[in-house]
């Protein structure tokens, strides 16, 4: 009654493909995991399993789809597969922001073959070194990215400075200190805030804490000890520690800022680079 | 000659007839419903794609329907849609080799959506064959008197179970030692709650074992008092702060009293809710220790 032969198999698949080239992603993963089902040749399995993964990237499942990849037994697929998988591994653990994950992934393709003839590759890896702050290994592997992008060998040159200077030390991302933005707000309150960019929110912070002070040692100078501890003291108190904690989590946000318009940059160069 | 022609006639048409039938398997094969291919999905947790599969075109004109409506109820039960899962489960007819599986655990899935009176029904339904099945269907509806206080109705229904079945002799015991439990309970009173907390802020709280909201309640009503007393008596009633505080003063006091009666009612439906849960659970348990071995 149920086929297992490789003519049933590729009718699946071409109906799976079809599926995937129409954008029915949903539909078309379990079109695939039919075609495993039904499969007994290792590299399509592989094959089908790799198509399965994009699934879910293009359904932004990405925990699925790395578990899919992950999944593959890459033992003996042909190179060109290989390395299809390996992108793909590297871009969604990028996604996943697993940066570490992602350069692993990378290396574990350059023991099979050589990095440099997949440039997609190198851009996801200098992404994940811009992540990770490893601004050496950002630079070298720019540097090959431009040896081997096909340039003509006359504005290589060029683009090597736009590098250097991308990566200058002045015009490095500079990052906003966890501990220094709550320290900060520790001593001065708002301060923390307007070290982080948020010059309003900080000057708004600091004067509400001003006031609450104020009214504290008014209400202590008049005698009105409760008034002034429960009313003043009490309410400073859930602000200032409050305040503490908004420092740092507005570090953390700026921080992810940063990195996003450094890769920015960092892709404005590709597509100049793409254009050539 | 005539004997060629006839072998190449013959050939020709085996071979006719060979690709035919290679090319119809070909079309059943995607045409179809492929219930193993289904099997395999729910086997794998992949749930939502066996609803997708299921409901699709190919599978609505399907003739194995009880398989259909098992894997459906089983998926659909696995993705918690309990009430579309105990439809499509309850509809397994009794020919089927899933159909003691499917209507208990029909039956379950009302019984945990509040369905009591459709889960009772799906059970008296059952004919068991064996004493295990037997023992199980009225461990079943003992937990549903349980859940409706019952207490009687689970005595007499809990008589007839063969207790030493290793597979339902737990969750026996556990609802029997449940039912102790339930009898001795008493529910707290909102009204008590309400009172204690008008003479000391947080009390009523603290009945309703809200320990931490209690001293948050007491804390924060006694200090907004503290500060209007102050301003009373130096400031008199008629000062702008001395209104503002008590204000706030008032609010808190009439609020904890609130808080409190609803901390109470809402201890009592946590107390049903936990209890039922506990139930259920202890009616699930056997039910994969027979069906899922």
């Amino acid at each position: 009654m149920f086929l297992t032969n490789n003519a049933s198999a590729y009718f699946i698949d071409s109906t799976a493909i079809k599926a995937f080239s129409e954008s029915r992603y949903f539909e078309a993963s379990i079109l695939f995991e039919r075609a495993i089902y039904y499969e007994n040749d290792i590299n399509e399995i592989a094959r089908n399993k790799y198509y399965k993964a994009l699934c879910y990237k293009y359904l932004e499942d990405y925990d699925r789809s790395i578990d899919e990849l992950n999944s593959i037994n890459t033992y003996k697929t042909d190179d060109t597969l290989f390395a299809r998988i390996k992108y793909e591994q590297a871009l969604i653990n990028y996604l996943r922001n697993d940066f570490r994950q992602a350069k692993w992934n990378i290396q574990e393709l350059n023991v099979r073959k050589d990095i440099k003839e997949y440039p997609e590759l190198l851009v996801v890896k200098i992404m994940c070194c811009n992540s990770l702050r490893e601004w050496d290994e950002a630079t070298s592997t720019w540097k090959t990215l431009i040896n081997n992008s096909g340039l003509p060998f006359e504005s290589m040159p060029n683009y090597i400075l736009k590098t250097d200077t991308l990566y200058s030390k002045g015009n490095l991302p500079k990052f906003y200190s966890d501990s220094k933005a709550r320290n900060l707000s520790r001593f001065i309150p708002g301060s923390g805030q307007i070290y982080c960019g948020k010059v309003f929110e900080g000057i708004f912070n600091f004067l509400i804490h001003a006031s609450l002070i104020t009214y504290s040692v008014y209400e202590f100078t008049n005698q009105f000890y409760i008034t002034g501890y429960l009313a003043g003291l009490g309410l400073l108190n859930k602000l200032y520690f409050g305040g503490i904690h908004r420092a740092s989590v507005l570090a953390d946000r700026k921080n992810n800022e940063v990195i996003l318009e450094f890769n920015k940059m960092n892709m404005d160069l590709i597509g100049e680079i793409l254009k050539e | 000659m005539r004997i060629t022609v006839r072998l190449c006639n013959f050939l020709t048409l085996l071979m006719l007839f060979g690709f035919g039938f290679q090319g119809a398997i070909n079309c059943q094969y995607i045409d179809h419903c492929d219930l193993r291919f289904i099997d395999h999905l729910v086997n794998r947790s992949d749930y939502t794609e066996a609803i997708f599969l299921i409901e699709s075109e190919e599978c609505k004109t399907c003739k194995s329907r009880d398989s259909i409506n098992y894997y459906l109820g089983w998926s659909l039960y696995s993705s918690r849609q309990l009430l579309k899962s105990a439809e499509a489960l309850s509809h397994v007819s009794q020919s089927s080799t899933f159909y003691n599986k499917s209507q208990f655990f029909a039956a379950y899935d009302y019984a945990h959506i509040g369905y009591l009176n459709e889960a009772e029904k799906v059970l008296n339904h059952i004919n068991p064959l064996t004493t295990k099945l037997s023992s199980l269907k009225k461990l079943e509806v003992a937990g549903i008197r349980l859940i409706q206080k019952d207490f009687q109705g689970f005595r007499n229904t809990v008589m007839d179970i063969d207790s030493n079945l290793f597979e339902l002799s737990e969750s026996y015991i556990y609802l029997k030692s449940l039912e102790k439990q339930m009898i001795n309970h008493k529910s707290k009173s909102p009204l008590v709650g309400g009172l204690l907390s008008a003479v000391i802020p947080g009390t009523g709280k603290l009945y309703a074992n809200k320990k931490g909201a209690a001293v948050s309640s007491f804390i924060s009503t006694v200090g907004l008092g503290a500060v209007t007393f102050e301003n009373y008596r130096k400031r008199g009633i008629n000062d702008i702060r001395t209104i503002a505080f008590g204000s706030v003063f008032l609010v808190s006091y009439i609020s904890g009293i609130y808080g409190s009666v609803a901390a109470v009612k809402l201890f009592n439906i946590e107390y049903d809710e936990n209890i039922t849960n506990t139930i259920l659970f202890n009616i699930h348990i056997p039910l994969r220790n027979v069906f899922n071995k």
